[in-house]
């Protein structure tokens, strides 16, 4: 292809499929991995505990602190002041509720003087202002004011009879809670105020009155529940607190979330110099009441509520509480966890650990098991090892549910028999092509080997001292012998049987080292599951 | 590919305006396609040749796009709530809160298709703007690939690949002849050949070609692969010559060992063969799909639940309450009828909680899947520098099955072995020569005993048969006596690595004439007359040749397996002993075997034979078995002069790669067309068979039998039966067939299941694909089949995972797989580190996705409690909305892209934390409601922690009171931050990413609520939301509530996280607090190896000693010794014979250069 074109060859000259080498499409970017364990959240627990406490104390004692009368002014509380020992609830009712009006007093006693601002709120229970057909029933373009057609959502409170849209119209407007509360004391009334009880926003740009609201209110229909035009509301105070910008209105009209629920009614108007210059002091008033609002069809409660407030707002101990529940669990969880962390780590025996590290090291084997059996080829080298009878006790009750370490005492000093059942686990199948499949064998198959291992062992017995090579391969023969019985038995949790002989130091520093290594296998893992393997590695020392 | 038809019938018409000028003729095209050849347009309008897999284009886009997203359920679902929320008075939502995060969610999805299709132009372009050198007007001219047309006549040079289907003209080799690799199209490796007619054989130059005037007349564009019919009429001759399959050289193969080629394009474009076979891929559903797929719909079960339940307490309230709660107006104007109000109702509940059901997870896990299939591509590990290639997630959807794989079904050629052959050793008069370690042959010592050693003159023979018994054609570059010059073209790789080897000891062959081979020996020129060749079949397992010698003696070569030579011997000796050990010692390194055994025949002894061999030869009846009779009568008391090793070259780490596969719990069968020997060899040198392990190998001629033997082997394995055991089964393709059958099938399933490996040998594709069916069918268990050529490309579509080898190969599997990777080796990084990682990711993210959607949406179920059951929203209905795709959209994508369970050196090295992912630990029915009833438990700590919190109304210093939505606005905070929490504490690592997700999410919603809180009037939107934030950032209620909330709600999964790693820990949370102290995690992995292989050997030892019967290997049907696999691979009833073949050529006359 001598006579190819230049072009060709460029064309060939391809670049390089290689990926880019970036952390991000190496998939290699620098992560913290949080690892969560009875160690790491100590801390957090303490901190949590230790904080939470004192917050939730400081908000108990300001909840505390708030001073709250309440007052249910439903039914009998509310006797008609016109006489006959009706309330004014059985006086509505008696009329139909056709918007007949009835005025009660009643004596309410304030034991401790309510000092700053008091603020008077109406309660109502049992009041579904969170229905939706409630909710949804308003005009917030009618609200801003906005010119008419009103949206359909003011539905069944849209348009009059006569096709002229309510002003306000829906629900919500047309059921404005319309009581009026006052309260004496000692004959001069307690100068309240209806100023500032709204969302500051809502006065400022939710709501807003039409350019030209004489006309616009007395042309249009008000809701049929309500006795006055919108314009009616509140004459005292230039207007500025009138037609949809009266605060009374605005508060009725943000819904409240629950059927329980109050509304700021009034505050105390701390201006006014004398009785009431710095708050209601404690004493008997006569709170009067023109009660207009039925709630006796619905089961409905009203109340009537007098409050401090603290720099939170009103009473409610609960949040104070909660933390302070939160903070005690905490704590209770730290005690817990630190007892069961203390306890762990004592089980995997810390202050041997550097007799593992020193024989791993060693023996230039880093794993823990076969640190153990380097431990072996070392004694090998120094001591006369022999074989022994094989001590596996097939018995159920031998696997115990936990792990455990037993010292046998055995009369016969020269020998020393060790098993070690690893608990069944996870890891046990790491790296273990061949494992898996040792205790599936065909159990037919398991019971020839039995029996051959039997004669395998007879013949070692009367052998002269064994290679490392042989104590392996009887290992494995045990394991065989045991994994037959793994249907029956499969021994979850590790059982270690450790024979000693003599104090030498060598074999006890090898006896902490199974432990240490049994106790590792049984903390790592516990769980159940149908691929685990049994692994036991049995080992024989004698040392004469 | 029907459908990509209409789209390259557009192209066509856009890009080949020249083409539509054509008169259409009414010529009965329609049974068969007429071509003319060198005369003039064409009379027919033919497609073009270009190629479009691409699944858009511009036009067709939006409708099929759509088509395609609305076939999915939760698309269907959520387009069913955008309608119901246009019926008024029904939505508690507003009329587009569901239109506009789904319009959104649907832009997503878009985005990425149009990015994946415009990768598929990219490839089609690259495909089509190949340059090929056309001959048009009488010269010669380049032009790429999509201008080919149908009549061109086309010159194609070695290794070039065929841009459509050709008919062969001539070639640069004589007698037309070519050689082509097909393996792109049906697999098979070794070359074919192909000839041109003998009346257009001559045309060796432009001139010629100028005057190659006629027409073609052949069938229509058909799948077929194997069948052509078809005339071509040269005006020079006077009757039409029928063109068939031989003459067929069809897109997608190649063409090797031939100097260059003449075609005339008869089928292009979407008509080519190789285009009419591909089908499109078929949909792969994952398990994690599917099990998702269960439980949307139980979710939805339990949504319809939830509404029924809501609708009958809402009914229930209305009735009672109706009359008595006056200020709602539910008395006046009420004109529906109750069971249209009742329908009303539900669907107000129904839009209510439709969000239980997420309406993002789609797009999430869509999208995470599309990164993490770019994660794949970007792997440098996974690039193969040797082709260029990098690793490719053709599909994105499922990443995840590939941390599940059980079964991997394997190719072997091209796949586990690289079909390159090497000779390594061999063994010549009982002594062996060269080692197996090293790379290649080592001749040092055989050259020394050919001069001086007692058996110098079998070496001699030895030589001297592997350089002349043989199928192979010399070809001398420059034409030149230099014996290092010549390159050999071979059909079979095993007999090109023999006399490539003998090249190098310097016994060239360099020269073929008809009848006779020249050899340099050392420097000598040797000149062997060929008299006779005996063939190659798969029966005769043979090939033998007589020659006349230099001496003028005449000697019978013979070379073929182990067997076959040995019942053939004169005698047999100490020396066949030797050889047979030898033989065994090449077969458990994996070699590939070959007996040699040679002849002197007297002068008398031959010509009485020939006699006969001629009347065989030339019988009408029956010829081929009375050749080989005949031939069996020659071949007999063969001296035996020893045997070969080739080695079959694995591609690299194969052993290794499959070594970890089996650690990490995946059993690994492998499907091959190769001979059971053959087969088995491989089996053997990438360790998949050893000599530990129980080998059963089923090799019967009928059902009975086959019936009998599997039911044997079921009862023997006993209890272990359906368990991993130590022990593979090797099955050939005709005992397959009776396995397969359903009286056998479960028995052979059973069995099966119960090997490591299974090797199946001589299979065809069709039973490649039964198979992986029949394992996915019965088995719970993943799939993934992995090939490179086409012969696999049913079962890499059949199992649940494909892998299609790209780079040498061709393109054919890599076309029809989910992934393609350079090299087998790719496969363990493929599956131990993306698919265990996509796999936890993902099953996080589905999780993680319904749990943040119960959590806040069930809110509004306990706020149905407190609101008689009316369906009121307690969040602004926007907020709700865009709460998947905005607040809560971030975190599960830095799950789904970043998190880590541990690194990839860690994954690597211990390939036992698979069996985590295979297991479905992480993702199953019972997790699933875990987190779903978790997510409930959170909600309600949320919602009645925060309404006790709030109860008093009074959250002001001021004295004035909060409402409803400035609960449900601090709910809603909590709601962002706890979930936002929550996948912090699910995730394994944090990376920066994972920071600004969870913390960027949280401080989203801050800066959304801020914002929205006052775009009243400004804007027509959520009035109620109007100075909303000013208030709730103002009270201390809610900056306490969030300290003490989200903390609270969030303690118990906690406590629960930190109990469980510190008590119940997992194999992987072991490793990973190993890799975070930067320990050696093989501490704790070592911990539970296993007794050393030794202890294993003699286990198994002892357990092979129980199941071998004192029967024959072939009635138990273990083998109890390693089998010598024989190398051939040899086309067997090709176009020309292969006696032909080599009579063909005369290697000392000059090729025409073609131009």
């Amino acid at each position: 292809m001598s006579n190819q074109p230049a072009t060709e060859d460029n064309h060939d000259e391809q670049k390089s499929k290689k990926p880019a080498d970036t952390a991000f499409k190496q998939q290699r970017l620098p992560a913290w991995q949080p690892i969560i364990t009875a160690d790491t959240a100590l801390p957090v627990f303490l901190i949590i505990g230790l904080l939470f406490i004192p917050i939730g104390i400081v908000l108990v004692v300001t909840s505390e602190r708030v001073l709250e009368y309440d007052l249910d002014y439903t039914d009998t509380n509310c006797i008609s002041s016109t006489g006959g020992n009706v309330t004014c609830a059985d006086v509505l009712r008696s009329n139909n509720f056709t918007g007949a009006s009835c005025n009660c007093t009643k004596t309410i006693t304030l034991e401790q003087s309510y000092t700053g601002e008091v603020y008077f709120y109406y309660g109502l229970i049992n009041y579904y202002q969170n229905h939706r057909r409630y909710v949804k029933s308003r005009d917030d373009n009618q609200l801003l004011g906005k010119a008419p057609p009103v949206s359909a959502d003011c539905q069944p409170f849209q348009t009059s009879a006569n096709g002229t849209a309510y002003t306000p119209c829906g629900a919500i407007a047309n059921s404005k809670f319309n009581d009026t509360l006052t309260l004496s004391f000692n004959g001069t009334s307690v100068p309240l105020t209806n100023i500032g009880i709204a969302w500051t926003t809502d006065k400022a740009v939710k709501f807003q009155n039409p350019a030209n609201p004489t006309t616009y209110f007395t042309n249009a229909s008000r809701p049929p529940n309500w006795q006055k035009t919108p314009w009616d509301l509140d004459t005292s105070n230039n207007n500025t607190n009138n037609g949809y910008q009266n605060e009374d209105f605005i508060v009725w009209m943000r819904t409240a979330a629950m059927p329980t629920f109050r509304k700021l009614y009034r505050k105390l108007n701390l201006t006014n110099a004398g009785t009431f210059q710095n708050g209601l002091p404690a004493g008997n008033y006569v709170l009067t009441v023109q009660y207009n609002y039925p709630v006796t069809s619905f089961s409905g409660r009203k109340q009537f509520i007098i409050s401090t407030t603290s720099w939170m707002g009103g009473k409610n101990p609960f949040l104070g509480w909660a933390y302070i529940a939160v903070g005690i669990i905490c704590m209770i969880a730290f005690v817990i966890f630190f007892a069961l962390h203390k306890t762990w780590k004592i089980s995997s025996s810390p202050e041997i650990s550097p007799i593992v590290e020193n024989l791993s090291e060693e023996s230039d084997n880093v794993t823990l098991l076969s640190s153990s059996s380097s431990v072996l080829v070392d004694t090998q080298q120094s001591n006369n090892l022999s074989s022994d009878s094989i001590d596996i006790s097939s018995d159920d009750k031998s696997f115990n549910d936990q792990t455990s370490v037993g010292y046998l005492p055995n009369t016969d000093s020269s020998n020393s028999t060790m098993v070690i059942v690893t608990s069944p686990s996870f890891t046990s199948d790491l790296l273990s092509e061949q494992n898996d499949s040792i205790d599936q064998l065909n159990s037919s198959s398991l019971s020839f080997l039995q029996t051959k291992q039997r004669r395998i062992d007879h013949r070692r017995n009367k052998s002269e001292p064994i290679k490392s090579a042989s104590t392996e391969d009887l290992a494995s023969s045990t394991i065989l012998d045991l994994s037959s019985n793994n249907e029956s038995s499969i021994g979850k949790k590790s059982s270690v049987k450790l024979t000693p002989n003599n104090s030498s130091p060598l074999t006890t520093s090898k006896q902490i080292t199974l432990e240490k290594v049994s106790s590792q296998s049984s903390t790592t893992s516990r769980k159940k599951k149908p691929w685990y393997n049994v692994s036991i590695i049995s080992y024989y020392f004698f040392i004469g | 590919m029907g459908q990509n038809s209409s789209i390259t019938r557009y192209f066509n018409r856009v890009h080949t305006p020249i083409r539509t000028n054509q008169n259409e003729t009414s010529m009965d095209n329609n049974e068969r396609r007429i071509i003319t050849v060198n005369s003039g347009p064409q009379a027919t309008k033919f497609i073009s040749n270009r190629i479009s897999t691409s699944k858009y284009s511009i036009l067709t886009f939006l409708p099929k796009f759509l088509f395609e997203q609305f076939r999915k359920y939760s698309n269907i679902f959520f387009l069913c709530i955008v309608i119901f929320q246009q019926i008024p008075g029904v939505s508690p939502t507003g009329r587009y809160t569901t239109a506009v995060p789904l319009t959104f969610i649907l832009c997503c999805a878009a985005i990425k298709e149009i990015i994946e299709d415009v990768k598929r132009h990219f490839q089609d372009d690259e495909v089509n703007r190949r340059r090929v050198l056309v001959y048009r007007d009488g010269a010669w001219i380049y032009t790429i690939w999509s201008e080919v047309k149908v009549g061109d006549i086309v010159k194609l040079v070695d290794r070039d690949y065929f841009p459509a289907d050709l008919v062969l003209v001539s070639s640069g080799e004589p007698n037309g002849i070519c050689y082509i690799q097909t393996s792109n199209l049906d697999g098979e490796t070794n070359l074919k050949v192909r000839q041109g007619l003998p009346q257009t054989a001559h045309v060796l130059s432009s001139v010629q070609l100028k005057e190659l005037q006629g027409t073609i007349e052949c069938e229509l564009p058909n799948r077929n692969l194997y069948e052509f019919a078809g005339t071509l009429k040269i005006n020079s001759v006077a009757f039409p010559i029928p063109l068939c399959a031989d003459q067929i050289l069809l897109r997608g193969s190649q063409l090797k060992n031939t100097v260059w080629i003449y075609g005339i394009v008869i089928y292009n474009g979407h008509d080519t063969k190789l285009m009419m076979n591909s089908s499109s891929v078929p949909l792969k559903r994952t398990n994690v799909e599917q099990v998702t797929n269960k439980q949307i719909l139980f979710l939805l079960l339990i949504l319809i639940i939830l509404c029924l339940f809501s609708t009958i307490a809402g009914e229930f309230w209305n009735y009672k309450n109706k009359d008595a709660h006056w200020y709602i107006g539910l008395n006046i104007g009420e004109d529906r009828e109750t069971w249209r109000h009742i329908g009303f109702t539900f669907l107000t509940f129904f839009i209510l909680f439709n969000n239980l059901i997420p309406i993002s997870l789609q797009i999430t896990v869509d999208f995470v899947k599309f990164i993490q299939a770019y994660f794949i591509n970007w792997d440098r590990d996974m690039y193969d520098p040797e082709t260029d290639t990098p690793a490719s997630a053709r599909t994105s959807n499922l990443n995840e099955e590939l941390g599940q794989v059980k079964y991997i079904f394997s190719d072997k050629t091209g796949t586990l072995t690289k079909n390159e052959m090497i000779f390594k050793q061999c063994s010549i008069a009982g002594i062996m020569y060269g080692s197996g370690n090293v790379a290649e042959f080592n001749s040092y010592e055989l050259l020394k005993n050919l001069e001086q050693h007692t058996t110098r003159d079998e070496i001699r023979e030895f030589v001297t048969l592997l350089a002349t018994c043989h199928t192979v054609v010399p070809e001398n570059k420059v034409h030149t006596e230099l014996p290092t010059e010549v390159v050999y073209q071979a059909s079979s790789p095993d007999e090109f690595a023999l006399v490539t080897a003998m090249k190098q000891i310097g016994v060239v062959f360099f020269s073929r004439t008809p009848d006779s081979v020249t050899i340099n020996f050392r420097g000598e020129e040797e000149r062997y007359d060929i008299l006779n060749v005996l063939e190659f079949s798969s029966d005769r397992k043979r090939m033998s040749v007589i020659v006349r010698t230099p001496r003028n003696e005449i000697k019978l070569y013979c070379k073929g397996a182990d067997n076959v030579i040995m019942e053939r011997l004169a005698t047999n000796d100490e020396r066949a002993q030797l050889t047979s050990e030898h033989l065994e010692s090449f077969a458990t390194e994996g070699l590939r075997t070959l007996c040699l055994g040679y002849r002197i025949l007297t002068k008398q002894e031959y010509d009485e034979w020939l006699v006969e061999y001629r009347q065989a030869s030339t019988a009408i009846n029956n010829r081929n078995d009375l050749v080989a009779e005949i031939a069996n009568k020659i071949e007999q008391n063969l001296i035996l002069l020893g045997a070969t090793g080739i080695e079959d070259k694995l591609q690299d780490q194969v052993p290794d790669s499959l070594i970890k596969l089996h650690k990490a719990g995946i059993k690994i069968w492998v499907l091959t067309g190769d001979k059971k020997e053959t087969a088995i060899n491989i089996g053997y040198s990438c360790k998949l068979l050893t000599d530990q392990m129980l080998n059963i190998i089923l090799d019967e001629e009928n059902l009975e039998n086959t019936q009998r033997q599997l039911r044997q082997h079921c009862q023997r394995f006993g209890d272990s039966l359906c368990r991993e055991n130590l022990a593979s089964l090797v099955i050939d393709g005709l005992t397959l067939k009776y396995a397969l059958d359903a009286s056998c099938r479960s028995d052979f399933l059973k069995l099966a299941i119960s090997c490591k490996t299974v090797i199946c040998c001589r299979v065809s594709p069709k039973q490649k694909a039964e198979i992986v069916e029949l394992v996915k069918q019965s088995t719970d268990a993943i799939t993934l089949a992995i090939g490179d050529g086409a012969n696999d490309v049913g079962m890499i579509q059949t199992a649940h995972v494909g892998v299609g080898i790209m780079g040498r190969e061709g393109v054919q599997a890599a076309c029809a797989s989910d992934y393609t990777i350079g090299q087998f080796r790719f496969l363990t990084k493929l599956l131990f580190v993306h698919g265990v990682w996509s796999y936890r990711r993902l099953c996080k993210v589905i999780l993680y996705s319904f749990y943040k959607n119960i959590c806040l949406y069930v809110m509004e179920l306990w706020f149905a409690f407190h609101n008689g059951f009316s369906g009121q929203i307690l969040f602004e209905r926007w907020t709700i909305g865009i709460y998947n795709v905005l607040f809560t959209a971030a975190p599960p994508m830095a799950i789904g892209l970043l998190d880590r369970c541990c690194n990839t050196e860690t994954i690597m090295r211990f390939p036992a934390i698979y069996k985590m992912s295979q297991n479905r630990t992480d993702f199953n029915i019972k997790i699933f409601w875990t987190w779903c009833l978790n997510a409930v438990y959170h909600s309600i700590i949320l919602y009645f922690m925060s309404y006790t919190m709030l109860k008093h109304d009074v959250a002001f210093s001021n004295g004035q009171v909060g409402d409803s939505l400035f609960l449900g606005n601090m709910i809603y905070t909590y709601v962002v931050f706890t979930v936002c929490l929550k996948a912090g504490l699910e995730s394994d690592s944090w990376s920066l990413f994972t920071h600004i997700a969870i913390w960027g999410s949280i401080a989203s919603w801050f800066i959304f609520f801020a914002i929205y809180s006052y775009v009243w009037p400004t804007f027509p939107v959520a009035p109620e939301m109007r100075g909303m934030a000013k208030y709730v950032f103002s009270t201390p209620y809610f900056w306490f509530g969030l300290l003490l909330i989200p903390i609270t709600t969030l303690f118990a999964d906690f406590v629960y996280n930190c109990i469980q790693r510190t008590f119940y820990k997992t194999l992987m949370q072991e490793v990973q607090e190993k890799e975070v102290a930067h320990q050696d995690p093989s501490d704790l992995v070592n911990s539970r190896q296993p007794p050393t292989t030794s202890r294993v050997a003699e286990r198994l030892a002892l357990l092979k000693s129980v199941f071998v019967r004192p029967k024959t290997p072939k009635t138990t049907g273990i083998s109890d010794r390693p089998y010598h696999g024989f190398a051939f691979s040899q086309e067997e009833n090709g176009v020309i014979p292969q006696d032909q073949l080599i009579r063909n050529y005369d290697t000392s006359i000059i090729k025409p250069s073609g131009l």
